[in-house]
């Protein structure tokens, strides 16, 4: 009995051990303020919704150093392009976008994106004559998109907690931004978790976790029996055995 | 079949582990299905065409179309050019104050 409490008593200890620890390291994790923020301090681009329409009235009261960002052009056509010119990309399609930190009586040309055929073009091991910035969308597979970010200054201090999600979008932020050669290409894959065939992670889990294999198998095996018709109205939160 | 984000890891691992060797001098990062690669702009290219490939081995061949917007989203967070960012931002806040 006597041991039966000290053990108890030992384990809240250690909880109460890891809680300070976990506190502990959460607060050095805080983040003050963005490190790539930048730009004014107010800023906004948008131009409708009720957000806009209160953010026009906060800008109205505002003091001096909040002003507006103004609105930018989305997007320019080619032929108005001032530096490589859509020759330039073998052809290929090549839209302009206004570089947002441009005042809009100054209005530079900047092309960021281009969008490539199927095959990629060489091009892109000689660098066109006038700088890119390397936006670039190559079609059906995965869209390039880096540098000249802006990002909108916070005047409040930010507090963030790191996820690992957080930790790569950080990280992706932090490099394109630091060096402008750099772009980051995402592969989104259409409906990825249905479409990815189930041996290949028995494979994985034969391989190296085999303790799960049955388990994987039982779960990967079979398709579900019922399927839910689409005339078929799904209350949130209801049990799926109701059905 | 359904795979959960743990085992479709698994599934894509061998995958990006060969991408990887094939291409040291990017850098791959995965967040559940989305694939990033980070790198110059040849060298991602290139990375990238390996990736679908070797991800079309293992079933996942169709590669949805991106369109041509300034910015991608990184985990759910905006990256990119000003407006892309500033635009997300005022979505998400709208969609907070308003429609809750």
């Amino acid at each position: 009995m006597i041991s039966s409490l000290f053990f108890l008593m030992a384990l809240l200890l250690l909880l109460m051990a890891l809680r300070h620890w976990f506190l502990l390291l959460r607060s050095s994790l805080v983040i003050d303020e963005h490190p790539w923020s930048c730009g004014p301090l107010v800023t906004f681009s948008r131009t409708k919704g009720e957000f806009n329409d209160n953010l026009l009235a906060l800008l109205s009261n505002s003091p001096p150093g909040a002003v507006p960002f103004p609105t930018l052009a989305s997007v320019t056509p080619p032929d108005d392009l001032i530096g490589p010119t859509q020759d330039d990309f073998g052809g290929d399609d090549v839209v302009g976008i206004l570089q947002a930190s441009i005042p809009p009586t100054n209005h530079i040309i900047k092309p960021l994106a281009v969008i490539f055929s199927t095959v990629i073009s060489s091009k892109l091991a000689t660098p066109p004559k006038a700088p890119v910035s390397p936006i670039l969308v190559i079609r059906e597979s995965a869209l390039i998109s880096t540098v000249n970010i802006h990002r909108p200054r916070l005047n409040t201090k930010a507090h963030l907690m790191l996820t690992t999600t957080e930790i790569v979008a950080h990280l992706i932020c932090n490099h394109v931004e630091a060096d402008p050669s750099l772009v980051v290409g995402k592969v989104d894959c259409k409906n990825a978790f249905n479409a990815i065939h189930m041996e290949p992670i028995l494979d994985v889990i034969r391989d190296e976790l085999p303790i799960l294999l049955p388990f994987a198998e039982l779960l990967l095996s079979m398709a579900p029996i019922y399927t839910v018709p689409s005339t078929i109205t799904i209350e949130l939160k209801a049990p799926l055995c109701t059905l | 079949m359904n795979a959960s984000s743990a085992f479709f890891n698994l599934g894509q691992s061998r995958s990006i582990r060969e991408a990887s060797r094939l291409h040291p001098h990017v850098t791959i990062m995965l967040i559940a299905d989305d694939t990033h690669v980070l790198g110059h702009p040849e060298e991602v290219i290139v990375a990238i065409k390996s990736i679908r490939t070797l991800y079309s081995r293992i079933g996942l061949t169709q590669l949805r179309y991106l369109p041509s917007t300034a910015g991608l989203e990184v985990g759910g967070t905006p990256v990119g050019h000003y407006d892309f960012v500033t635009e997300s931002a005022n979505k998400c806040v709208d969609k907070i104050c308003y429609l809750h």
